[in-house]
């Protein structure tokens, strides 16, 4: 398998079955992972915070950092990879927003981040199919692309898979 | 706590080589208030290796100097007193903030990239301050406050999973917390002996003890420290966790009274603190990519 390793506000996408979409060390953060059967292409966005308006220069130099730039930016390059299917079907799995425990509204970062980017999933009629979000852990995310799958990874704890 | 337990925490921190004397005197001088930069200069010059890494960081490309700069007074001046003190711990302790953490399921450097992330985020919430507080005194202790977890790492090993458990069924009220029930010690209580054991200034080892509990702390220093436990939870947050105890810690809402963060600073100072981490990373060791979060393993 080829790991394709995304850092915070990267974004990536692919249609090769032996390649795998991997984010490490998810706290707050979100990976969202857009699978699309028809074309068996799959796309993956770490995404930081939920809001660019607070640093638009960031988002424009880095659209993945940001839920509200992220999200589009995935499906634009998710789009030329089905370019002979553009209405093909897609759905998402999304995975992180972690918090502290007695996380107050100002440090709810990831929860915040979770809640924007269902928002903007729903308004661009993708389903969300499933989720591992919240609670106090940081968890590694691995999608291979054949599957559709996510495989998640978090210190001290099993494997799961969504 | 268990005898043999005990001993084991003593011997290895007894075995633990000390700092050498020029980062020792560092901290030392960096830590008392008001104190001027030509001091911590002649520490420098008196460290050739030091020397040699400072002149190197500073021209390197990461910090593109208009031109090169030969002299140690010029390189201390452009990179600043907080670099000079993060690279001569990176490089003096390099034996803890390396050490992969097993005990938590930590990977080799967790620690290092754990308190240089937190040190930056208590700088950066240094300056929302509602009085000011010295800002790289925070950096300081925030580069300072796990060490402990270095020692008791390896001596509470395959613990994690009956931890997680144990807080999932309220069991314990948090990682520290489960540290106390199983081990009758804790990363604090152990930091808090290598901290003397290398004889760190005592403004330093208050920041060690106080990190998860600030309210406790003395109230001249309780801002100072409210700022590291920001930057310790700040850390977690943006994944720069130490392993297994991840962000299994109580946030203590009393930041609130030294420190407005509201209205998306918190977000602001996410992003700052996520480019100067960035930077600090790729200057002190451009080779491994450490500046991302990698797959690296022990």
């Amino acid at each position: 398998m080829i790991d394709i390793v995304l850092g915070i506000g990267q974004l990536g996408a692919s249609n090769t079955p032996f390649s795998n979409l991997k984010t490490y060390a998810l706290g707050s953060c979100v990976a969202v992972v857009i699978f699309c059967p028809d074309t068996a292409a799959l796309g993956m966005v770490h995404i930081a915070l939920s809001d660019s308006a607070i640093n638009p220069a960031k988002a424009a130099q880095l659209p993945g950092y940001f839920a509200d730039t992220g999200l589009p930016a995935l499906l634009r390059k998710m789009a030329q990879i089905n370019l002979k299917k553009p209405h093909a079907r897609m759905f998402a799995k999304i995975a992180g927003g972690a918090c502290m425990i007695g996380s107050n509204d100002v440090f709810n970062i990831g929860p915040r981040n979770v809640q924007k980017i269902k928002k903007l999933l729903a308004a661009a009629n993708i389903p969300l199919t499933a989720e591992d979000t919240g609670s106090t852990i940081s968890r590694t995310v691995s999608a291979p692309v054949y599957s559709g799958e996510l495989e998640i990874s978090s210190p001290g704890a099993p494997l799961r898979t969504i | 706590m268990d005898n043999r337990l005990h001993s084991k925490i003593v011997k290895a921190i007894t075995v633990t080589p000390m700092l050498s004397p020029s980062v020792s005197r560092l901290l030392e001088v960096s830590a008392a208030p008001g104190h001027d930069l030509v001091e911590i200069i002649d520490i420098i010059r008196g460290d050739y290796a030091l020397t040699a890494q400072i002149l190197r960081i500073s021209n390197s490309v990461i910090f593109n100097p208009i031109q090169p700069i030969a002299s140690i007074n010029r390189a201390v001046a452009y990179l600043g007193e907080i670099y000079v003190v993060g690279i001569a711990l990176n490089q003096g302790a390099a034996g803890i903030f390396n050490s992969p953490l097993r005990g938590y399921e930590g990977r080799k450097r967790d620690l290092w990239r754990h308190q240089l992330y937190s040190a930056i985020e208590a700088r950066i919430v240094s300056r929302f301050a509602k009085k000011p507080i010295e800002a790289d005194l925070a950096f300081t202790g925030g580069l300072l406050h796990d060490i402990g977890k270095a020692i008791l790492s390896e001596n509470i090993r395959e613990s994690a999973g009956e931890i997680i458990a144990g807080i999932a069924a309220d069991r314990y009220r948090d990682y520290m917390d489960a540290e106390e029930k199983l081990f009758g010690t804790n990363h604090v209580e152990v930091g808090l002996v290598l901290a003397e054991h290398w004889r760190l200034p005592s403004l330093l080892q208050e920041i060690i003890r106080h990190h998860h509990t600030p309210a406790a702390a003395p109230p001249e220093l309780r801002a100072l420290i409210y700022a590291v436990h920001c930057g310790d939870a700040l850390s977690m947050m943006a994944g720069y966790d130490t392993g297994s105890d991840g962000l299994k810690y109580h946030l203590d809402e009393g930041y609130r009274d030294y420190f407005d963060l509201s209205g998306g600073k918190l977000e602001a100072l996410q992003i700052e603190a996520g480019n100067e981490f960035a930077k600090f990373e790729k200057s002190i060791d451009p080779g491994n990519g450490t500046h991302e979060k990698t797959n690296q393993e022990d």
